[in-house]
């Protein structure tokens, strides 16, 4: 086993247990208690408290759970929605490409994460309004996607068999297409989950994302920049929080897509 | 030659119907503000007639397709309308943020290019070597760091600790050194990524074979051969990723209150100051979307091949 496969599940298992043995307490996550803000790591506070004397590592938790849904939701809609739309518009080519690809050209011309910080400024922030927000910017990705993997193997030929047997489109696709392309979605999908926390915490960053006192990640961040000088750890746990998240699921990424860059040759 | 004229003529003509797009999205945005977007401007205890007015000056009374061919019709003539919370136009405080903007663009990029494009290039000769390692691991690390945890690191770091480095914007050539560390950092993450796949993928080809066979100097065969052929794929994704680089610019800025559009973006949004937001982001996608078209003609006249086949 390599670092990266050891990082990968070192990381993992560290968050999915964190996750398990420590629910959501409301209590110590919400309730401001200015009696001691901006605490050190204590027995009672393993990670210190907030400049409201909230319980950070009870906030951090909160904060990836929630961080971890939103990446959930967009994702799952993201890819469904994006590989249908790539597929479709290779698959019956045409008029209706052309228009399919414009609209996709038109999600493209706005640079990285400036349209999320657009829609969740006119639309206000909450986890509803983020996830509209990164669900209209990040199915893009996934339909160009499918759409190129598609024009790749429509014309192989035990798909045009399959056409010529008169098998029905809907079959076609699902049965000889999806899982010819499973590969590189899986892989774009682990990429996208780590972009779309990264987003999310970026958003919040900006105060446009989840609205407090709901924990997050960006947030946190953002508290822990203002008080740098007093609590560095503040800030130095939350990124490295945040950090984690995103690198394994980036390793993860290369990994998966090394696999099938070798399966595929 | 032919040819050529006919590629960039369609480049155009696909380049202006893309803005055409971006112009009317951006039109949109102000009617998905919820409920209504002068109540929201001007607060629950506006008076009936400042409301009327301000839906006036907004044009807002009158149909959809009239409101959306006037806006083309301004943004066209680069008239922005005028910003609710200045009481000014908002062309000429946009074009002075634009400059900010793209100073600081200006030096990430070279940032990034004089970090990442050599580690790549260094990664990819020395394959699987412990500088191979060391660049992938500082690449991945690059890319997994957000900037708005990277750019407090750094203030604590040389502002903070060492007391080597201005954090605010008003102390001249020094005050841009750590926002363009910030931005051109993750950038230039991204470049080594690109440039390594590159370098590695010409190193596989047949004439690389064919040149160190030969007996050429490695020398020769690095700038002459491997790079020649590796910097045109770095090209042009490297216009794709200049959107990273201004969504990021727009992060960069808060964190160092760096006087340019994204801070403007983000201070327009709270105060609900919709003109110019929708200019931001406008001016915005429009740089890019001409960096896009100026790497692809550049990319028609430095690559034969392409002139060849179009």
């Amino acid at each position: 086993m390599n670092i990266s496969s050891l990082i990968i599940v070192a990381f993992s298992a560290l968050w999915i247990v964190l996750l398990i043995i420590f629910p959501s307490d409301l209590e110590r996550i919400i309730l401001i208690n200015l009696g001691n803000i901006l605490e050190r790591p204590s027995h009672e506070y393993m990670l210190g408290t907030d400049d409201l004397g909230r319980d950070i590592f009870a906030r951090l938790i909160s904060g990836v759970r929630l961080s971890l849904f939103v990446a959930f939701v967009v994702v799952a809609f993201t890819s469904i929605f994006g590989t249908m739309y790539g597929i479709f518009a290779a698959w019956f080519g045409g008029g209706a490409e052309i228009l399919l690809v414009k609209i996709i050209d038109i999600f493209l011309a706005f640079p990285g994460i400036l349209l999320a910080i657009a829609l969740t400024g006119i639309l206000g922030g909450g986890v509803q309004n983020i996830i509209i927000a990164l669900c209209s910017v990040g199915w893009v990705g996934f339909a160009r996607l499918a759409r190129a993997q598609t024009l790749k193997v429509k014309s192989l030929d035990h798909l045009m068999a399959a056409k010529a047997l008169g098998t029905r489109i809907p079959k076609v696709i699902s049965k000889h297409v999806l899982p010819l392309l499973a590969g590189p979605l899986i892989v774009e999908v682990t990429f996208s989950f780590a972009a779309v926390i990264l987003s999310e915490a970026g958003l919040s960053f900006l105060g446009l994302g989840i609205i407090e006192p709901m924990p997050s990640l960006g947030g946190m961040i953002r508290d822990g920049a203002l008080y740098l000088l007093i609590a560095p750890h503040y800030i130095i746990v939350t990124g490295l929080a945040l950090m984690s998240l995103v690198i394994t699921l980036n390793l993860l990424g290369d990994k998966l897509r090394d696999y099938w860059d070798s399966k595929s040759v | 030659m032919k040819n050529k004229i006919i590629f960039l003529v369609r480049l155009f003509l696909t380049t202006i119907l893309v803005l055409l797009s971006v112009v009317t999205a951006v039109f949109f945005l102000i009617h998905l503000v919820p409920g209504d977007p002068v109540l929201t401007i001007l607060g629950e205890n506006a008076g009936l007639k400042e409301i009327d007015g301000l839906r006036q000056e907004l044009g807002l009374h009158l149909p959809i397709y009239e409101q959306w061919s006037n806006y083309v019709a301004n943004v066209f003539s680069f008239d922005f309308g005028e910003s609710f919370y200045y009481h000014l136009p908002v062309a000429p405080i946009i074009f002075e943020r634009f400059l900010s903007t793209l100073l600081l663009a200006a030096t990430s990029f070279l940032v990034a290019m004089s970090v990442g494009i050599p580690l790549g290039i260094v990664a990819a000769l020395r394959y699987r070597q412990s500088w191979d390692g060391f660049a992938t691991l500082l690449a991945l690390l690059g890319v997994s760091v957000p900037n708005f945890v990277l750019g407090p690191l750094l203030i604590l770091c040389f502002s903070v600790q060492f007391q080597l480095l201005p954090i605010g914007s008003k102390e001249g050539l020094m005050s841009l050194v750590l926002p363009s560390l910030t931005l051109g950092l993750s950038f230039a993450a991204i470049l080594t990524r690109m440039s390594r796949a590159s370098v590695l993928d010409v190193l596989n080809e047949a004439f690389i074979t064919t040149a160190r066979a030969k007996g050429i100097s490695e020398f020769r065969v690095v700038f002459h051969h491997i790079l020649r052929n590796a910097v045109l794929p770095i090209l042009t994704t490297l216009g794709l990723q200049i959107g990273v680089l201004l969504g990021g610019a727009v992060i960069t800025e808060a964190i160092f209150s760096w006087p340019g559009l994204g801070s403007l973006l983000v201070d327009s949004i709270d105060r609900r100051d919709y003109q110019m937001l929708q200019a931001c982001v406008l001016v915005v996608s429009f740089t890019y979307v001409g960096i896009n078209t100026l790497t692809d003609a550049l990319y028609c006249f430095l690559d034969p091949r392409i002139r060849k086949s179009a």
